[in-house]
């Protein structure tokens, strides 16, 4: 601990914009008739994501709880009610996630529009942005075009073989690193090679990411004419895309899944690589989809580090008042 | 055995990788939204000096390396090994000439050197930031040349070689920048 570590770590100024930030950011939706609503942050069942830790805590009759670590099943459970389209600004929190770019408890805008789909909210992501004072235009690419231009190779088509060829080639001491899934490659290649150049001059969305890749996002056909060899390729693709700006991962978008039984099979599969019961997925979320999760398309972006990307900061530190070291 | 997972990595922490001790000089937090996060660490080797880049899963775990700095006097050379002690133990250490490395040339009997031992042995030195040390051999000194800022190589009395300004001459001690290797100024007498 250092002597100064009782004070903010960010600046008044910092402050001050992020409360402009709130302020734009409400008054958008409002003009748009989207709903400000709140969810628990304490909740009785964790997400099941094979990647996201919650942090879980126990009462006096050792009975455990955790705190959220996106709002995601909540809100999706008020679509499913009938809320129409929502949106909350709220904190959330992930264990052991802490860097220059991470903090545990950070600070996420998540809206759900209800009757359109994820390219739509893409633009829909845009007009915020420029709502919030950001002039420059977003670009967009999908996941496959920008794969190839890096590495020549097609995303949705290489074998995992292939991918650590591609590792083995872009990647120091790949050798080094037990990745043990198709995934892992991919996002190894992404984190390290592509994501590092996205963005630079103005925010870029990449979009229809690879069908393995598909967290709670529907999956559909892309149908690509390939020139070189005269023929249709078909193949399906996760109907999700990520915003990029500076180099940082701003926002993860889906169009929504809303098939009950698919859910449950992914939820299950999830559990499993997590060593989880499945008595352990979260039986509130089930039953909304069964009853009838709408037509939909969701987003999530990360506040902190958008006032990062506007200002150009390389630790999230500088936008917290308080980050976890300091808390 | 002691193990640090990739959640406890932190700017200097000894750990063991191929073999070798090493120090962790920047470790970073990648991870997509929604994916595996890595750990991209740098590393110096403590035994080469060589820095290394290396990627882990985040979660896994890699051994500690039992390596730790003393604050040791330099006693003498025996043609082999430069020796150490701890002043309040008296306990005696031997450095060999890939330890020592290009401390050599900066190691006046008793200064006190950092000394990075690895299960006990002596693994690097750094000597003192500020050495002083006598000028053995340069060209005769120009009296008056103090403002002309010419400078003349000088072998210092371990064998160390650095530029001083004109008016210095042999016999006369010198404080010098051990890290840059560069004359700070006359020795205070």
């Amino acid at each position: 601990m250092i002597h100064s570590d009782w004070k903010p770590s960010a600046t008044f100024k910092q402050l001050q914009f992020r409360a402009e930030l709130y302020k734009n950011v409400r008054a958008y939706f409002a003009a748009l008739g989207v709903l400000e609503i709140e969810t628990p942050l304490l909740i009785n069942h964790p997400v099941i994501d094979s990647h996201i830790a919650p942090f879980k805590i126990a009462d006096k009759q050792g009975r455990h709880r955790y705190l959220h670590t996106s709002p995601e099943y909540a809100m999706k459970r008020l679509l499913a009610a009938g809320s129409g389209s929502i949106y909350q600004i709220c904190k959330v929190f992930r264990e052991e996630e802490e860097g220059r770019f991470h903090n545990p408890e950070f600070t996420m805008l998540e809206w759900y529009r209800v009757g359109i789909d994820y390219h739509e909210l893409m633009h829909e992501i845009s007009d915020l942005l420029q709502a919030c004072g950001i002039q420059a235009q977003p670009s967009y690419i999908s996941y496959q075009k920008i794969f190839e231009q890096h590495f020549k190779a097609n995303p949705h088509t290489i074998n995992t073989t292939g991918l650590a060829a591609l590792c083995e080639q872009h990647i120091k001491c790949f050798k080094d690193i037990s990745l043990t899934s198709h995934t892992e490659h991919l996002d190894l290649l992404f984190s390290y090679v592509i994501q590092p150049n996205l963005g630079i001059e103005h925010p870029v969305f990449v979009y229809d990411f690879p069908r393995q890749q598909c967290a709670l996002a529907k999956t559909g056909p892309n149908i690509t004419y390939d020139n070189n060899t005269d023929k249709q390729n078909n193949y399906t693709i996760s109907q999700r895309f990520e915003l990029f700006w500076k180099g940082i991962e701003l926002a993860n978008g889906y169009q929504e899944l809303t098939d009950p039984v698919e859910l449950q099979r992914r939820l299950t599969n999830e559990a499993q690589t997590r060593s989880l019961a499945t008595s352990e997925i979260d039986p509130f979320l089930l039953q909304a989809q069964q009853h009838g999760l709408p037509e939909c398309a969701g987003v999530a972006v990360g506040l902190d580090r958008l006032l990062m990307s506007i200002q150009n900061f390389q630790d999230i530190s500088e936008v917290i008042s308080f980050t976890t070291p300091r808390a | 055995m002691a193990s640090y997972n990739t959640n406890e990595f932190k700017s200097g922490l000894k750990v063991m990788l191929d073999g070798d001790p090493c120090a962790i000089i920047e470790n970073e937090f990648v991870k997509p939204g929604k994916g595996q996060a890595f750990n991209r660490v740098k590393l110096r080797n403590l035994k080469s000096g060589k820095v290394w880049e290396r990627t882990f899963k985040s979660g896994e775990s890699i051994e500690a390396a039992d390596v730790m700095d003393y604050d040791l006097q330099y006693l003498y050379n025996d043609g082999e090994f430069w020796h150490f002690m701890d002043q309040n133990s008296f306990e005696q250490h031997a450095a060999d000439a890939a330890a020592v490395g290009i401390a050599e040339k900066w190691l006046k009997e008793e200064d006190v050197c950092t000394v990075t031992l690895w299960n006990g042995n002596p693994l690097s030195i750094t000597p003192p930031n500020f050495v002083e040390l006598e000028i053995v051999e340069t060209d005769p000194g120009l009296k008056g040349d103090t403002a002309a800022g010419g400078t003349k190589p000088a072998t210092l009395s371990t064998g160390a070689v650095v530029n001083v300004p004109l008016f210095l001459s042999q016999g006369e001690v010198i404080r010098v920048d051990t890290r840059s290797g560069e004359y700070v100024s006359r020795a205070k007498s």
